[in-house]
Order: C-alpha cells, then sequence, then structure tokens
C-alpha cells in the first residue's frame, strides 16, 4: 500500500498534474490571502499547499479501497482544497527546514451531491509531517473536537486551527477542478 | 488522540478518518434521515453550508453543535444510523441520546441531543395530512416507525422513550429523485390530532435487508403552519412571524389541457423561498404527463431538487416535468410539486406554461 502511495507513474503523474494545477491555482493569490498568509513566506505557503493536496488526494480511490473500503465504480475523485497556517519549527522559511505543516482542508467527492455545495465531504485543522515517512493527523470529530485540536496544535495556532477556510484561492482552484472533474465523468 | 507512528499507519488512519466521511455513502448500505420535517442535522446542515462549501452556522443550536463536534458529521447529515440496531429502541438508545442514535454510529452525533428550544423547527397543522420526506441516499427496503411526543412532555428535559408515541408506520414508500444526493422517499401521513406547541416527530427507519437503523428528530411546533422552517438562515436564530404566502397567479389561459400556478412563499430567510406549482388537466381526458416551464427574470435558482417534479431546464428558462407517479391526471385534477429556492421572491409572479402528454 506503501510504495502505491509513493511511487506508481500514474500517481506521480497525477502529482504532476495536480501539483501543476494546484500551485497555478495558488499562484493568483489575492490580496487578503496574502495578508491571511502573513506568517508564511509565499513561496513556502504554495509549495506546502500543494504538497499536502497531493498527499490527501493521491490517496484516493484506490488507497481507500486497499482499506477495506469500497467506492463504486462512478464513486469519484476526491479533491481538496489546502490552506497552510502555520509550520513547526516555527519560522522555517523553506520546505526543507519544515517538520510539521499545519493547515486548513476541505476534501470533497464528485460522486455523490449534485454540485460542489452539497458534495459529501470532510473539513477541518489537520497537521502534516514530511519527509521519508509521512505522517498525517485529523482530529477526529465528535464531542470533545475543540479539546483534541487544541492537544494537535501548537497553542499559538490554536485560533487559526478553529478558523474556517477562506474564500480564497485554495477554495476557487478545488472548486474549478471539482467542476471539471464532474463534466469529465 | 492516537499518534500514528508511521507511514503506512499514518496516511492509512488518517484517511480511514477522511475517506470515512466519502465511503459511508457508498457503502452498500442505506442512509438517510428525515428532510421534511426537517431533521436537526438535515436542517442544521441548511442553516451552515455556504455557497463555497463551508458550514457556517447562523442557527445557535446547530452552530453550538458544530463548535463541539467540528463539522464533518453535519456534512455527513444523512448518516445518523446505527448498523447493528435490528429494530432495537428502549435500552439500546439510552434515553436522552435519541436523537443521535446513541453514540456507535460512524459519526458522532451526539451534540444534536442538546436540550434547546432554538433549533430550527418546521411549523405544522395538528391532524394535517402532509407529505413526509426521508432521504434515499442510498436505497433499501425497511419500514419507517413514525412518533411522537406525548402530550404535556418536557421539552426541556432529555428526549426519552417514555416521551413518544407511536402514530404511523410505513413499508417501502416510493422515492423520488437518485440515491446519492437529495432524493427521498415519500408518503402521506395524516398528524395526530390535539396537539399543540413543540414538540419532536421522531422517525426511526428499518432496514429489512441488514439490520441497519435510521434516526431522526425533527422538531416541530404545532400552531397551524403548512411546513414552513425557521431558525434557518441568517436572522433565522429564533421563530420568526408565520410566514406570509405572497401573489398567487391568477390560472393563465390553457395552453393544451393543463394549467398551472406559481405561489412563493417567503420563508423569512433573505435571499431564499420556498414555490410550489399546482398542475391541474382542464381537459375533458386523462392526461398521462405533464410539462411546467417558465423563466425567472430575477436570478433565482434552486436550492436542491424539487419534490414530485424534475427538473429538465434550469433557470432562467425552467422546464419541470411530472415525477413518474404524478403524471396522470384525471379532468380537473390537481397535483403539486414544490421546491426551495435561493433569491427574492419573483414579483410580478412568472407566467406559467402547461402542457400535457
Amino acid at each position: 500500500m506503501l510504495e502505491d502511495v509513493r511511487k506508481p507513474p500514474a500517481r506521480r503523474r497525477g502529482f504532476m498534474a495536480v501539483a501543476a494545477v494546484v500551485v497555478a491555482g495558488i499562484a493568483g493569490t489575492s490580496l487578503l490571502a496574502v495578508l491571511r498568509q502573513a506568517d508564511l513566506p509565499q513561496d513556502l505557503h504554495q509549495e506546502l499547499a500543494a504538497r499536502v493536496t497531493v498527499l490527501l488526494e493521491q490517496a484516493s480511490p484506490e488507497e481507500h479501497h486497499d482499506h477495506g473500503h469500497h467506492f463504486e465504480e462512478d464513486a469519484g475523485q476526491v479533491i481538496c482544497a489546502v490552506e497552510p497556517f502555520g509550520v513547526a519549527p516555527e519560522g522555517a522559511q523553506d520546505v526543507t527546514q519544515v517538520e510539521w505543516v499545519y493547515a486548513r482542508h476541505m476534501c470533497a467527492i464528485t460522486g455523490p451531491g449534485t454540485d460542489w455545495k452539497t458534495s459529501v465531504r470532510v473539513a477541518g485543522p489537520l497537521a502534516v509531517r514530511f519527509g521519508h515517512h509521512a505522517e498525517v493527523r485529523v482530529p477526529p470529530p465528535g464531542p470533545g473536537y475543540p479539546e483534541r485540536v487544541k492537544e494537535l496544535f501548537p497553542e499559538r495556532l490554536h485560533d487559526e486551527a478553529f478558523a474556517e477556510l477562506d474564500d480564497g484561492p485554495a477554495l476557487d482552484t478545488a472548486r474549478e477542478r471539482f467542476e471539471q472533474a464532474k463534466q469529465a465523468k | 488522540m492516537k499518534v500514528m507512528r508511521s507511514v503506512a499507519l499514518g496516511v492509512a488512519a488518517a484517511f480511514a478518518l477522511i475517506i470515512t466521511s466519502f465511503v459511508v455513502p457508498h457503502a452498500a448500505s442505506a442512509h438517510g434521515v428525515t428532510m421534511f420535517p426537517g431533521s436537526r442535522t438535515f436542517l442544521c446542515w441548511q442553516d451552515g453550508l455556504r455557497e463555497n462549501g463551508a458550514i457556517q452556522p447562523y442557527n445557535p443550536a446547530c452552530a453550538a453543535a458544530v463548535a463541539q463536534s467540528g463539522t464533518t458529521p453535519l456534512y455527513n447529515w444523512f448518516a445518523v444510523l446505527r448498523s447493528d440496531a435490528a429494530g432495537r429502541t428502549v435500552g439500546y438508545i439510552p434515553d436522552g441520546q435519541l436523537c443521535s442514535g446513541g453514540t456507535g454510529g460512524p459519526y458522532d452525533f451526539s451534540a444534536y441531543n442538546a436540550v434547546r428550544n432554538d433549533w430550527p423547527k418546521t411549523h405544522l397543522t395538528s391532524g394535517a395530512n402532509i407529505q413526509i420526506r426521508h432521504s434515499n441516499w442510498a436505497h433499501h427496503p425497511g419500514t419507517f416507525d413514525l412518533y411522537i411526543t406525548k402530550n404535556g412532555w418536557n421539552p426541556n428535559g432529555p428526549l426519552g422513550w417514555g416521551d413518544l408515541e407511536k402514530f404511523a408506520e410505513v413499508t417501502d414508500p416510493p422515492q423520488s429523485g437518485a440515491p446519492g444526493g437529495l432524493g427521498y422517499y415519500y408518503w402521506n401521513t395524516t398528524l395526530p390530532a390535539g396537539k399543540s406547541g413543540d414538540h419532536i416527530l421522531y422517525i426511526h427507519w428499518k432496514r429489512s435487508d441488514s439490520n441497519e437503523n435510521f434516526f431522526s428528530c425533527s422538531d416541530v411546533v404545532f400552531d397551524g403552519g403548512n411546513g414552513e422552517v425557521t431558525g434557518v438562515g441568517p436572522g433565522g436564530s429564533s421563530p420568526g412571524p408565520t410566514p406570509t404566502p405572497t401573489d398567487e397567479e391568477t390560472p393563465p389561459p390553457a395552453d393544451g389541457d393543463c394549467t398551472a400556478t406559481f405561489r412563493a412563499t417567503d420563508n423569512g430567510w433573505a435571499g431564499h423561498f420556498q414555490g410550489e406549482v399546482t398542475v391541474t388537466n382542464t381537459g375533458d381526458a386523462t392526461i398521462n404527463g405533464w410539462t411546467v416551464s417558465w423563466t425567472y427574470s430575477g436570478g433565482q435558482g434552486f436550492d436542491g431538487a424539487p419534490w414530485n417534479a424534475t427538473l429538465t431546464g434550469q433557470p432562467p428558462n425552467v422546464v419541470a416535468k411530472n415525477a413518474s407517479y404524478n403524471g396522470q391526471l384525471a379532468p380537473n385534477a390537481s397535483t403539486t410539486f414544490g421546491f426551495n429556492a435561493t433569491g427574492s421572491v419573483p414579483s410580478p409572479v412568472p407566467t406559467l406554461t402547461c402542457t400535457s402528454s
């Protein structure tokens, strides 16, 4: 399963395609988004967003099936919007210095639902550790959720962790890609 | 929180969380809660869902539930379920947890058990006949048990099985709209007589092909209402005035053997309204299908799929055809279809054209 995640040529092509779209989309950063990302250098923000987006999207749907989930043939494609809001160690300026990235995400699947707005999805903050052994942590939903979020994220980032995704390039790009994927079905 | 220490375990566990939400609607299991009268999860989903796909509740009860448990359960509003329920009620779902179906489902909806008086409410008339609509996210046979809270129940205390009385059941009702979206099962039910004020309509859907069951709490108020919803959307944090039906069009001249009238109701939510179209067979012979069309001039749109009709033309040039079950109309017979809409109540109301087949 691990090799499936990291190595298949198809996936690599997928990575490049997704990354290109994500980076291109995020490159059209609005002023609002720039201000929101003030704590992260813009290039680093884009690179982290693209990497996490690909990581999340590349795990589906085949890996999901490997985990015992059974998508139908028309289950669709997972499309994610990712908005990094912090890193560890704090002050990292380059992706090679980043051990952890903290981000808001929204992942929707193109299969059910009628459009982006009503599609089935998950959303919230997550933490990703890069490196040879990638690691993704998502605070489980349900009662006690705020405490689990606080436990996962550094205190300096708690407000950001509870914030919603901005109406900005990450969402716009994901929505556009979602609609293109729906039309391609 | 469980810490994941390897790539395989980390990715697997992370995506188990992420993908569980995606997979549920696709797994070989039914899913659904009541859409009319709207269950807490359905109406909170409607309340909070923004155009960009984010959930940012207006209703304070919904907001509190989201703050307590995150948005992911609400994105899966149709999945208030227990896979091993097998028709069990008392002793299986603890009192005080009826609205979440306990805590053993794929999502923890415990936050939606909160005892509050500001959940979204549907206004109804005791003794009236209404059409129940229940999400058909996935199709499976089964029976729906309908309960209502007893007269004298305490709305300020946890809901228990002893507060409920069963008043109807239906097995394998018809459905409208495809699974995997906003389609629904539907059936007509006469609401219990002698009810007034706040109550909870509770529906327990028991699949007959598996042990999976679904649990829906719908907050209703018997005040002479006709299905209006309050407590949803901006400015809807408390029940507002009973919505007033607005313009109703005089039936236009017959175009073919049917006519259609348009009725719009301001539901108190700026930028949204509810619409209802009545189709009447004005000819001398039975018709076997109808098509109603109109043109919006004010940018109105649909918020979800209509019920009792199928859209074949999108705004501004709307074309709605009969559903599979209401196309046949005897002379002078009528049927209606409805929809939730975005935009302002059209004024003047659009001119409708009805053609029969």
